[in-house]
């Protein structure tokens, strides 16, 4: 049994949200990539509209627009990966009772700060009453949503499965972050960012099929590149691949010198034969952009062209069968999602 | 009167993100709840809210809710009588 991405939708600073391939520049608003966002009210009613972030009407558009080019019914189940969570409404609670003293709090903003808001808006915006699950760790936040994802289909019997990964950015979460020095090491040309990216997935294989997924793995704590490189040839090695059947390796780098040896130490040896291209600089860096990765792997799969700008060092070579996402936070969160053509 | 309607209108179009809803559009007898406006549960407690935190007033009675919020003319009213 397969697990594919019938659908995909990823919402960037980079007008993806119809499917295109990211465009040349990125709406930035001089401090972060902000989203290009379709125009929610086409897709959501001004009534049901009034109460939702624009991250939840971010969330609630982009499942919209994935099970559009699934033409997927209704999911059996819906699984969000964010880090931040839902941080303006969070704002407005917190704003509101520290003006008030911690009285006269409106409950609106209380209710739609949680995390699982997410997924369960989604829910109800689709009025799927399936299994509803979000998963907040950090920068694997989406890989998790993906996991429950690949487990619900392959042991569950699960047929349709929305899940995605989310997060926004904010003044006062751009203030903040700031504050503590996140942004401090970013390279030149990767900014903070944000997006959305959501994909219908199927354990059977359909015309709209965009990719299938291998593999997704998460490795946690402080590893030494060789324990990384270990990790990842095992599990290329489990899908009878050989590293050099890697056609693009799409990684994390931000530019963030203490960190991005690891990415360099795998491009100059484990993955030296394969093509590896960067993505942070297109989406921006926030703790769910390897869901825009993998929208944008998927893609690349579908349409056989690697677009521009990914700062590869050289053309990956056709048919483009295998790609590998990897990414680490810090040395200590490591997200990999090994995709394939069908 | 008047002058409180037109105040109450523009903070239940603030308070309760009723974005595309102009001031004129809400009638001062329209049902807020329900097959008037549509409000819900949560739209309650919010107004709730509005009526402890700008006029000291709050509804002892969860009974009597349903009566006092039924519009804006009668949130008006029970501010008028209990200010």
């Amino acid at each position: 049994m397969g697990l594919y991405i019938n659908g995909a939708c990823a919402i960037s600073a980079r007008e993806t949200h119809f499917g295109d391939f990211p465009g040349d520049k990125g709406t930035d608003n001089g401090l972060w990539l902000k989203t290009t966002t379709p125009d929610f009210k086409q897709f959501i009613e001004a009534k049901s509209a009034r109460r939702l972030s624009r991250i939840i009407k971010m969330g609630v558009v982009s499942s919209l627009l994935a099970m559009n080019e699934a033409d997927a019914a209704m999911p059996d189940a819906i699984i969000a990966g964010t880090a931040y969570g839902c941080m303006s409404d969070t704002k407005k609670f917190l704003k509101a009772m520290i003006e008030n003293d911690g009285k006269f709090l409106n409950p609106t903003p209380f209710i739609y700060s949680t995390h699982n808001t997410l997924s369960s808006q989604v829910a109800l915006q689709l009025k799927c009453k399936g299994y509803n699950q979000t998963y907040s760790q950090n920068s694997v936040s989406f890989e998790s949503a993906l996991i429950d994802g690949q487990m619900l289909l392959t042991e569950e019997g699960f047929n349709t499965v929305l899940t995605g990964g989310i997060d926004e950015m904010t003044d006062n979460l751009y203030t903040i972050t700031k504050r503590l020095g996140l942004w401090r090491r970013l390279g030149e040309g990767v900014q903070p960012g944000e997006g959305a990216a959501f994909f219908i997935l199927e354990s059977q294989q359909t015309p709209s099929s965009l990719a299938r997924i291998l593999d997704v793995a998460t490795l946690h704590g402080a590893k030494t590149e060789t324990e990384i490189e270990n990790w990842i040839r095992e599990i290329i090695r489990k899908h009878h691949l050989e590293l050099n059947s890697l056609d693009l390796c799409l990684l994390g780098k931000n530019g963030d010198r203490t960190y991005d040896d690891v990415y360099h130490h795998l491009e100059t040896g484990l993955l030296n034969n394969s093509v590896c291209a960067a993505y942070k600089h297109i989406c921006g860096e926030y703790p769910t952009s390897s869901s825009f990765a993998c929208w944008l792997a998927a893609k690349i799969l579908k349409k056989q062209i690697i677009p521009n700008g990914l700062h590869q060092q050289r053309s990956a070579s056709t048919p483009i069968n295998n790609v590998l996402i990897y990414h680490q936070h810090r040395n200590r969160e490591h997200g990999l999602i090994l995709l394939q053509s069908c | 009167m008047d002058e409180l309607i037109a105040k109450l209108k523009a903070q239940i179009i603030e308070e309760l993100s009723l974005e595309d809803l102009s001031p004129e559009e809400l009638e001062d007898d329209e049902p807020l709840f329900g097959e008037g406006l549509g409000l819900d549960s949560i739209d309650a407690l919010s107004l709730v809210v509005v009526l402890d935190r700008d006029y000291g007033i709050q509804i002892e009675d969860p009974e009597q809710g349903k009566d006092i919020l039924f519009s804006v003319k009668t949130i008006a009213e029970y501010i008028t009588k209990n200010k």
